[in-house]
């Protein structure tokens, strides 16, 4: 038995006795006596992504606590109630799986979790390789599978009948950083060039090639492609190539710790292109401000989510508060998709009204979770047929004074959107 | 052309930071023939040492040297004693092997006591150096210039000291070294001590700029072998010429023709090296 | 014998009908990745075990495998039937044409530039579109259930399929252990040299140690692909996985049968359960005490866990006072006028030092020639030079008419000359029978011959006669190492002549022995003179030359200085002048 299990274990007899005396109370409602709803989470808990896997941990649990507990001025799916109300008030339960980082592990505890157990659902797994293979198990034994926050759009083109996603993938990403070069266009800048950097794996070589063909598709000129291995102990041939093409933005598919290598050089070569604009939430990790300071300002990522959103959402800050309070420190992105994806999935054994694993596929198919009780800015979640949230979007968030601020789209921008980037010597 | 120039000044820069790092690895393979597997392990504790002694006592690295030096100094010493040399005479296979099992202790010790994050130092203002022309962050330039100097030290010492003549002899020739009454035994703890010692100092000065966490020995291990190989082992300024050889080759390659397939180039060479000329640029013959 | 086939036999019964009463699948899927890992190590073990060679390469062949079953089946819709065994062609033919140039560095500089290479060609594939490149591939998922493309969704058939492997790869280590080119791949790892000069062709048995090795690993690569569905260079080509193969070997035991089948099964499961338990801080704990028993093993038990479970026996040095067996003095033969071994000119220099200066020699058949002079005098280098140690800088020399300067050890042996080493170079880990038997004739031999079959029923007689006349038949299961160093002579000189060559070059044969010694060798070597051997030998013992020669050459600053029978050498004033001075 796991410690996570013992742990939950304990937890559960807790809730259960209070369980029961709010039973006592509540009357025939509270049928606290049957054990709760297990779904598995399969995340890279350790190795290089750890901290990654930390922040979902505290997101899913966030979540968990929500649809458990009443909290009823929250306008989120199942925070008013306590449990899952169509299946008796029964309380909702995590069991942990640690991927490693690595998609064998990942199927293996994809297994484990389904098997041993014998959870109705999984959420997972940050890595689209590790995902692929992870739902892969699912699959096989007819067990849904949803997915906050892969990137890669593949995996929604599988065919896959128990898989779902409700963030956006990488040609969304994408198409909203050239929506974005689009506006500024028409705003009279001149950008015709594009260079591109990014990291050799999956998530990089991926999001390298959506971007080459949004490129070529929009009439841009790819100046330059360079792809190197995370972590690089230099980056400086790269950059100067990258350089040499002159190219008006660039798009980066980055890990943290190469963007901070990225920035110094930058700052080193004395050059940077009109708008560096990253795939991934390197940027909006407090890490990287720590480590290069007033040199990351400038930099554009695309978010699927940002705080600056509870400017006009003020729901969003209210779980923030929530979140900062347990776990002392502001939710991020990949927090923000892995919370929502959670509720998502809640709401979904919820209106099944049973653990079947068919009626929850049933369930998710017919989500229309309205934008209102979302924490993203989207429009709602539903699942087109091939399980993908077509409502799943993001914005465009800039490092400007120390913080990162929505800039895009126009519309539900907190702040203006410098561009183009200062050169060094003025800043 | 200024793209050239720019590559090789920042060749030459990264270049001289990899020669630090071979260093050691030089001399404890030219002293003992013992070919240190776990010497980029030492690296990595180094880099670790001097971040938690930024992050937590917020001494600035360049002020780590006095502290973080000596103990790795004692660190290396430490090592022979316990492990080398009861491998120095060994066949090689137990020798490959032990340094091999030191590699895994050492890194997933690490592992174990950091976790897998990855950590850097950041200093505020930090600005550039014009080298030829060429705008280089300054704590390169002052990595670059501390190993030209440890390069310089070491060879000073091995050359004019009394003990440095020792060491050379007791490399020469084991035998005839301990008949003359040096104490071999203590000289090749004590090139262990130097060997640590350096690749410690070359990671003092690699944290400003390099993040570090546990698996980065991977990549500097083959370059620091790279290095001594194609400059020739068993000389100090061997493990000089290599890690600039490298570093040219690096950024040269990586710049003019694919930053994609730069190690490669590196790689190429080196097994190039190996099969050719395994003695090295500088190297003689018959060692 | 028959015990260990019992406990092996239902070893296996019971490891097939696992699945039948464990539906568990985080431990079948543990059992799976130890006969994966455990075949890869067992396939390593061909080369770094019994071959010496230590590769820290290996991920490339896994993933060459990997790549060629994944890419044919996603793009060809081959099945992997086939798609496995031309991922092994591949393999093995990457794998000898990285070796034939690699095999020939000494040291180090082996195991540095596998490492190196495996790097080269995780880079190479990692930007490689036609296979993915980084996005990697993703195997079809439409060919499931069903025999013909080895994919199930279920574990049990990959099980099976992963433990047929580990069976496979143990198999035919088990076969090459038992037979003759196990025998000489172990003699290589221990005195390359030595192997060389009894005529075992070196080069080519390592070559074929690292094509098995490469084609088997390759085999595991590709399953684990059929397994787990997806791959790229990160999951099929790091580092971790040539380093974690080397683990296992080393662990259970390298150039074993055994062993990295004992290694697989602690490891991986070691590894498997200890994520499982401790989660998260535990990253990593289990390789630090991978990492302790490497060091351990490497200084106090290289062969890991199964020299820790076999215990071996450990007899006592047996003195060798008398060391021998009987025989009468055989009767002396005259030497024939024909010339077996003609030496011209032959010249060698080091730098600035002429070691040998032109030396000319006539060896008649059937006559024992001894070879006598100062230290220094060329004699060792002379040798180095007719057997193909060193490179002489000029001269000629024939063997029954054949040319043999120049020609490399083995072929030197091939052509009919033996010989044996001032230091003695016995194999010492290899039995004294094994040793033996290195010394048959090797220039017919075939590969796939010595894989399957022990050593021809004639050759084995002469090997027992031999080591019966030298009073080492009761030895014949000891380990050389364990034998005295007279015993060792002894046994040097029975390798060098089991195969009868036209001429065998003794070196300083009574260096270092005890008196008694001395006259059973000489014994010996009349013996086997009369047996119809012929033989040159250096020697300082002049008492011992005058006995048993009948010429001597005498040799002094690189060049022969008079040829004749003994007493007119010995008499000769230019010896007396250089040897004494005047």
């Amino acid at each position: 038995m796991s410690r996570v299990t013992r742990r939950q274990f304990l937890q559960y007899s807790g809730a259960a006795l209070a369980s029961v005396a709010l039973g006592d109370a509540l009357g025939p409602w509270a049928s606290a006596q049957e054990g709760p709803v297990t779904v598995g989470a399969v995340y890279p808990l350790t190795g290089a992504l750890a901290r990654i896997g930390a922040a979902i941990r505290n997101a899913v649990e966030l979540a968990v606590d929500i649809v458990n507990n009443p909290y009823p001025d929250l306008n989120l799916p199942l925070a008013r109630t306590a449990g899952l109300p169509r299946l008796g008030g029964r309380r909702l339960r995590v069991v942990w799986g640690d991927t490693r980082g690595d998609p064998a592990t990942g199927r293996a505890e994809a297994e484990r979790l389904i098997e041993q157990e014998r959870v109705v659902a999984l959420i997972g797994s940050y890595q689209s390789a590790v995902t692929a293979t992870a739902s892969l198990a699912a699959e096989a034994k007819g067990v849904p599978f949803l997915n906050p926050e892969s990137s890669s759009p593949r995996l929604t083109e599988r065919g896959f009948k128990w898989f779902f996603r409700t963030g956006p993938h990488d040609i969304t990403f994408t198409r909203i950083m050239f929506d974005m070069v689009e506006d500024l266009r028409r705003r009279g800048h001149r950008i015709s060039r594009v260079a591109i950097l990014a990291e050799d794996s999956e998530f990089g070589a991926t999001a390298a090639g959506v971007a080459k063909g949004f490129a070529q598709s929009r009439g841009y000129t790819v100046a330059a492609m360079e792809l190197y291995t995370s972590p690089p102990s230099s980056l400086t041939a790269e950059l100067l190539r990258i350089r040499a093409a002159n190219p008006d933005f660039v798009i980066g598919a980055n890990y943290l710790v190469d963007a901070i290598l990225i920035t110094r050089t930058l700052k080193e070569m004395r050059w940077f292109p009109q708008g560096f604009m990253v795939h991934a939430g390197f940027t909006t990790v407090p890490d990287y401000l720590n480590a290069v300071g007033r040199d990351g300002y400038y930099f554009l990522a695309r978010a699927p989510w940002a705080l600056g959103i509870a400017r006009r959402k003020p729901l969003v800050a209210r779980v923030n508060e929530l979140y900062r309070r347990k776990h002392g420190a502001d939710m991020d992105e990949v927090a923000a998709r892995a919370f929502t994806g959670m509720l998502t999935l809640a709401d979904a054994i919820n209106r099944a009204g049973s653990t079947a694993p068919a009626a929850i596929q049933k369930a998710l198919r017919e989500t229309n979770l309205p934008g209102a009780q979302l924490i993203m800015p989207w429009q709602g979640i539903q699942f087109d047929d091939k399980g993908q949230n077509r409502y799943a979007t993001g914005v465009m968030v800039q490092i400007l004074d120390g913080e990162y601020k929505v800039v895009w789209p126009f519309e539900v921008a907190e702040a203006e959107l410098v561009w183009p980037a200062p050169p060094w010597d003025r800043r | 052309m200024e793209l050239v120039w720019q590559a090789a000044v920042s060749g030459v820069v990264l270049g001289l930071v990899y020669a630090l790092v071979a260093l050691g690895l030089s001399l404890i393979w030219g002293v003992m023939d013992v070919v240190n597997l776990a010497h980029a392990e030492y690296l990595m504790l180094a880099m670790y040492a001097t971040y938690w002694l930024w992050a937590l006592g917020k001494v600035d690295p360049t002020l780590a040297v006095p502290v973080v030096v000596p103990v790795f100094f004692g660190l290396g010493w430490l090592t022979y004693q316990l492990l080398v040399r009861r491998i120095v005479r060994a066949p090689l296979a137990a020798q490959i092997f032990a340094t091999f099992g030191l590699l895994f202790i050492l890194r997933y010790g690490a592992f174990a006591a950091f976790g897998p994050n990855v950590y850097g130092v950041w200093r505020p203002g930090e600005g550039t150096v014009a080298v030829l022309g060429v705008p280089v962050a300054t704590s390169k330039v002052l990595a670059a210039a501390v190993s030209l100097a440890a390069f310089g030290l070491l060879a000073g010492f091995l050359r004019y000291t009394k003990t440095g003549k020792a060491l050379q002899a007791a490399a020469q020739n084991r035998d005839v070294a301990l008949a003359l009454g040096i104490p071999v035994d203590r000289m090749y703890a004590l090139s262990w001590g130097i060997g640590i010692a350096s690749v410690a100092l070359a990671g003092v000065f690699l944290i400003p700029f390099y993040q570090v966490s546990p698996t980065i020995g991977d990549a500097f291990l083959l370059l620091a072998f790279a290095s001594v190989v194609l400059g020739g082992f068993g000389r100090v300024d061997g493990a000089l010429v290599g890690g600039l050889s490298i570093g040219l080759l690096e950024n040269l390659l990586g710049t003019l023709v694919s930053p994609t397939f730069k190690f490669l180039f590196v790689f190429v060479a080196f097994v190039a090296m190996l099969l050719i000329r395994p003695e090295g640029l500088l190297g003689e013959t018959g060692r | 014998m028959s015990r260990t086939r019992l406990a092996v036999g239902l070893s296996l019964a019971a490891l097939v009908s696992v699945p039948a009463w464990v539906q568990d699948s985080f431990f079948l899927n543990a059992m799976i990745h130890v006969f994966l890992l455990g075949a890869a190590a067992q396939a390593w073990n061909l080369v770094g075990g019994y071959a010496g060679q230590i590769s820290f390469g290996h991920a490339a062949f896994f993933g060459i495998g990997a790549y060629s079953a994944g890419w044919l089946l996603s793009r060809g819709g081959v099945t992997p039937w086939v798609g496995l065994w031309v991922g092994a062609a591949v393999a093995a033919g990457v794998s000898l044409l990285v070796g034939y140039p690699t095999f020939s560095l000494r040291r180090h500089f082996f195991a540095l530039a596998t490492l190196a290479l495996a790097e080269i060609a995780r880079i190479s594939f990692l930007n490689w579109e036609a296979v993915g490149a980084a996005i990697g591939l993703y195997l079809p998922l439409q060919y499931r259930n069903r025999v013909a493309y080895l994919m199930w969704d279920s574990k049990p058939p990959y099980y099976w399929t992963a433990l047929a492997v580990f069976v496979l790869a143990t198999a035919v280590v088990w076969v090459v252990d038992r037979h003759r080119a196990g025998r000489y791949l172990r003699a290589v790892e221990q005195d390359e040299d030595a192997a060389e000069m009894l005529g075992i062709p070196t080069r080519r048995y390592k070559l074929y140690a690292m094509g098995l090795s490469a084609a088997l690993t390759a085999v595991c690569g590709g399953v684990y692909a059929l397994y787990v569905l997806y791959i790229d260079p990160y999951n099929v080509m790091a580092s971790r996985i040539s380093l974690l193969v080397v683990v296992i070997a080393l662990i259970g035991g390298r150039g074993t049968v055994w062993g990295p089948v004992l290694g697989a099964f602690f490891i991986v499961l070691l590894n498997e359960y200890t994520r499982a338990w401790l989660g998260g801080r535990g990253a990593g704990t289990d390789f630090i005490l991978f990492g302790l028993l490497v060091v351990l093993l490497s200084l106090y038990q290289p062969r890991g866990l199964v020299g820790l479970l076999a215990r071996p026996l450990r007899q006592p040095q047996v003195a060798v006072a008398g060391a021998g067996g009987e025989g009468e003095e055989p009767a002396r033969t005259a030497p024939e006028d024909e010339v077996v071994l003609r030496v011209r000119g032959v010249q060698k220099s080091f730098g600035g030092v002429r070691a040998v200066r032109g030396v000319d020699l006539e060896v008649r058949r059937g006559e024992i020639l001894g070879l006598v002079g100062p230290n220094g005098a060329g004699k060792s280098t002379l040798f180095d030079c007719l057997t193909g140690f060193a490179r002489p800088d000029g001269g000629e020399a024939s063997l029954g008419g054949a040319r043999i300067l120049g020609l490399p050890p083995h072929r030197v042996a091939w052509a009919g000359l033996g010989r044996t080493f001032q230091a003695i170079r016995v194999f010492p880990d290899l039995s004294v029978w094994d040793n033996v038997l290195c010394g048959a004739e090797h220039s017919r031999e075939g590969l796939w011959d010595a894989t399957l079959r022990e050593a021809p029923e004639p050759v084995r007689r002469r090997g027992e006669a031999l080591l019966r006349s030298f009073g080492l038949w009761e030895h014949r299961h000891r380990p050389a190492g364990q034998l005295s160093y007279g015993q060792q002579k002894l046994l040097s000189l029975a390798m060098a002549v089991l195969r009868q060559p036209q001429v065998v070059l003794l070196d300083e044969p009574a260096a270092g022995v005890n008196p008694v010694l001395v006259e059973e060798i000489g014994r010996q070597i009349r013996a086997l003179n009369a047996a119809g051997l012929t033989f040159v030998v250096i020697e300082h013992n002049m008492e011992f030359v005058m006995r048993t020669c009948h010429r001597v050459a005498f040799m002094a600053e690189g060049r022969v200085v008079t040829v004749g029978r003994p007493e007119e050498v010995q008499s000769d004033p230019r010896v007396l002048e250089l040897y004494y001075g005047r």
